[in-house]
């Protein structure tokens, strides 16, 4: 499967808040900022769109470069797993 | 007790004189009453035909009548008295508080405490919570300017914060309780703990909109619709409240997906 097909989703069992629009997410002990289009992005990770829509809906709010943005939202992602805060989808993506 | 002499102006719709007829009659209404106000489901137009009618007095002294009740609260003076009587087939009850036992509770629910090291569901005790949020959707009886001025302290305090930040950690451990009874074959543990953090993020959605009374969860579905969130809509909400879609063969679909929309709604409510 290639990179943009992937479908991420937002690991279950992660505590989260929102404090004053920005998104809190506990990681062990730690605890993890999103803001701006790491927020969007993890917003975005709902199990249905694969990393090519949430490529997409970066670069349609931010007005950005496809190319650039599609290796940057597919690092972030992975570093999301890396810390268990989203898992892959196995199964095609629910449509 | 005599009839009190600083009463507020009631508004002609609110039928002031047939709520407080009953209390001077049986000599309820002290002459230090600083306000009262109907509570409860009669002042949120949810009553029915066996519903009790519940009336908060405040007063400057205890009350001490003939034969009141008393019920334990964590301030100074430890307790709150009532009074109960029956009345065309209606039970009132009567509930006495003191002006600094509020002023107490709202000093209670500082924005300095809710970033304290006190986690957020030990500020309040889950009477103290029930009797400040019975205030935002009071039906003043007297003394309305204290009222709207302590609702307006309610407003700038910590306690919708507070009551969102507990109801959002108590769905988090219960949703942690479900994964865990998942993964461990425990399916029937796993759908009760899945139902239980739905209500606790619910309750932490409609929280967030002002809708508070979490620990009454009865009235949650009117709660809901008086808050209509976005990020759910009432139908979504009932199909999972009564298990729509839950599949006695395999509920595991049921409780991910129960987990999912609280999890939503955990990125969607605003805790500050």
């Amino acid at each position: 499967m290639s990179t943009g097909l992937r479908v991420p989703r937002r690991a279950l069992g992660v505590r989260v808040r929102r404090v004053s629009g920005d998104l809190v997410i506990g990681v062990d002990a730690d605890a993890l900022e999103l803001t701006d289009v790491a927020k969007l992005i993890y917003e975005s990770a709902d199990g249905r769109n694969r990393v090519a829509d949430i490529v997409a809906i970066v670069v349609a709010r931010y007005d950005a470069d496809p190319a650039e943005v599609s290796a940057d939202v597919s690092d972030f992602l992975d570093d999301l797993a890396g810390r268990g805060v989203v898992e892959w989808v196995v199964e095609e993506p629910l449509r | 007790m005599s009839e009190r002499t600083f009463m507020a102006v009631p508004t002609p719709e609110q039928d002031t004189a047939d709520w407080l007829n009953p209390l001077r009659e049986r000599d309820l209404l002290p002459d230090d009453t600083i306000a009262a106000f109907v509570v409860g489901s009669v002042a949120r137009g949810w009553e029915n035909s066996r519903s009790d009618f519940d009336i908060y007095v405040v007063t400057t002294e205890e009350v001490r009548t003939e034969s009141y009740n008393a019920a334990l609260m964590p301030l100074d003076p430890p307790r709150v008295r009532n009074e109960v009587f029956f009345e065309n087939g209606r039970r009132w009850e009567i509930t006495y508080w003191l002006e600094r036992q509020f002023d107490q509770m709202l000093a209670k629910i500082s924005w300095d405490r809710y970033t304290g090291e006190v986690f957020a569901g030990e500020i309040l005790s889950p009477r103290e919570e029930t009797s400040l949020a019975r205030l935002v959707h009071c039906r003043p009886l007297l003394g309305s300017e204290w009222i709207e001025a302590r609702c307006e302290l309610l407003n700038q305090s910590a306690f919708r914060s507070i009551v969102v930040v507990r109801s959002l950690g108590l769905a988090d451990d219960a949703a942690e309780d479900a994964l865990g009874q998942l993964e461990a074959g425990h399916l029937e543990s796993a759908v009760l703990s899945a139902r239980r953090a739905l209500g606790h993020a619910v309750d932490s959605l409609l929280e967030s909109a002002g809708e508070y009374g979490s620990h009454m969860p009865k009235w949650r579905p009117n709660r809901f619709k008086a808050a209509a969130p976005e990020v759910l809509s009432f139908e979504r909400y009932w199909a999972l409240e009564t298990m729509r879609d839950y599949d006695p063969a395999d509920p595991r679909p049921w409780v991910r997906s129960v987990l999912t929309i609280c999890q939503d709604i955990a990125i969607r409510v605003e805790t500050t």
